[in-house]
């Protein structure tokens, strides 16, 4: 009864022996990856711009908040020598497209080579990030353009009327529940938020004109809210070469003379995290629904 | 001495892949989360996963190997009461494997050309003939375990079968 141990020796000198030649070479593998893998990070930008709304499995949005944190890492990783932002995205909110654009303008700081390859769509806010990098690729038919703000809302106080309900107003100042669906804009209201718009609007035009390198005048005459082909931005100067992936990465290799390796630096999510987002944004929109409805008007929504 | 039956054989490969998985593929996580990250195709890239998977299925077959040259049993063997013999000496009295045999017995674990042939005849051999291909090459069988715990460590001749 003497071998018992003997054969759980082995077994453990066996089993740990190769458990010892795994770690080591799983570390060897890893730290030579550090420096023989990537190049190039790429950070996707889909779905509507927000600056907290991160996508779930029902919902695309691009988070402003995840993807500062992700250009951040990226510009934090010493492998990282150009980004391509994957541009999919009809726009979204002024803020989070500005906190994202001002990220991105950011990296030429440190050297870092930045190109948007903007897929189906790169409209308005999209745009504008696109615009924040040092060159954009985008397909011939790509959705591309769209220099424009809106502020638009369903007004429904007619059918409120119909129903005989009616719209108390208990305001303290005057213009605090503008834009409320509840009644319609008076023409001071109506001038304001115009005017708020056009302002927004100026800072898109300046924005696209910096850093596109164009006049004002120019951008302006493009500044109208039209959507433009890929073939039609190329011609308009609002991108700088059609194509797609391939040439995006032609681009960094040509311009840094590297051969691009990427990796994609997408904060990953786990499907419990996804569900329990979704769960927590139907929740909150099916709250937000009954109280605002209720006690809080949600006022004008501004888009990019 | 009964040729092992054919559930405890695939029953003691899944539980010895079970421990492969865990002391051998699971260090080697880390690395294949960052292959797996790197989307672009680079020459480097699929050379470096080439060279980490002949790693671990060189582990894998080192580990089958080493437990049956010097125990006469893989763990998920032991569980399931089954041992390696070698029928060098068929007359009367079965040995322990020698290296070689336990080497070549286990060569199909290795996922390159020809041992991957192996994996869709090996199955087709056991059905037919109750024994693998390689254990015929290996002048070995597999079989059930009545000597104990203790039969087949290296340095103790088996005792006699019938």
């Amino acid at each position: 009864m003497k071998e018992q141990p003997k054969r759980l020796w082995i077994i453990f000198v066996i089993l740990g022996s190769l458990l010892i030649f795994s770690l080591i070479a799983s570390v060897f593998f890893i730290s030579g990856n550090e420096n023989l893998g990537y190049n190039t990070a790429v950070i996707p930008i889909q779905g509507e711009i927000t600056t907290d709304g991160g996508s779930s499995i029902f919902n695309d949005y691009a988070s402003s908040t995840d993807l500062v944190q992700e250009i951040e890492k990226a510009k934090n990783d010493p492998n990282v020598k150009a980004i391509i932002f994957e541009i999919n995205s009809p726009g979204g909110s002024p803020v989070a497209t500005d906190e994202i654009s001002e990220e991105i303008k950011s990296l030429k700081a440190d050297n870092i080579t930045t190109v948007a390859w903007i897929r189906e769509e790169g409209a308005s806010g999209a745009y504008w990030i696109a615009s924040s990098t040092n060159h954009i690729v985008a397909d011939r038919m790509s959705i591309v353009g769209s220099i424009g703000v809106y502020g638009s809302y369903l007004e429904y106080s007619g059918l409120l009327k119909d129903y005989n309900v009616t719209y108390e107003r208990l305001v303290s100042g005057e213009y605090k529940d503008t834009g409320t669906p509840y009644r319609p804009l008076s023409s001071a209201e109506e001038a304001l938020l115009q005017d708020k718009l056009d302002k927004l609007h100026g800072y898109f035009i300046e924005a696209v004109a910096e850093n596109r390198n164009m006049s004002v005048d120019s951008v302006t005459k493009l500044a109208t809210g039209e959507i433009f082909l890929g073939s039609e931005a190329k011609d308009n100067g609002l991108i700088d070469e059609l194509g797609g992936k391939t040439e995006a990465q032609k681009y960094i290799e040509s311009k840094l003379n590297i051969t691009v390796t990427s990796k994609d630096f997408t904060q990953k999510k786990s499907f419990i995290e996804s569900l329990m987002q979704a769960m927590n944004k139907n929740s909150f929109y099916i709250g937000q629904g009954i109280s605002s409805g209720l006690v809080k008007d949600t006022g004008v929504k501004i888009t990019t | 001495m009964d040729t092992a039956q054919f559930w405890k054989r695939t029953f003691s490969f899944i539980i010895d892949l079970v421990i492969i998985d865990l002391v051998i593929f699971y260090p080697f996580n880390g690395v294949f989360a960052n292959f797996f990250n790197i989307n672009i195709g680079s020459e480097n890239i699929p050379s470096s996963i080439y060279f980490i998977v002949f790693i671990i299925s060189l582990l894998a077959w080192l580990y089958f190997t080493f437990f049956e040259y010097y125990l006469g049993q893989s763990p998920g063997q032991m569980l399931t009461k089954i041992r390696v013999i070698s029928i060098k000496d068929v007359k009367g009295k079965s040995e322990s494997l020698n290296f070689w045999q336990a080497l070549l017995r286990n060569c199909f674990i290795l996922p390159f050309f020809p041992f991957y042939i192996l994996w869709i005849m090996e199955p087709f051999y056991l059905a037919f003939y109750k024994e693998r291909f390689l254990e015929r090459l290996s002048v070995t069988r597999t079989v059930s375990d009545s000597l104990g715990s203790t039969g087949g460590l290296k340095g103790f001749k088996l005792e006699k079968v019938k």
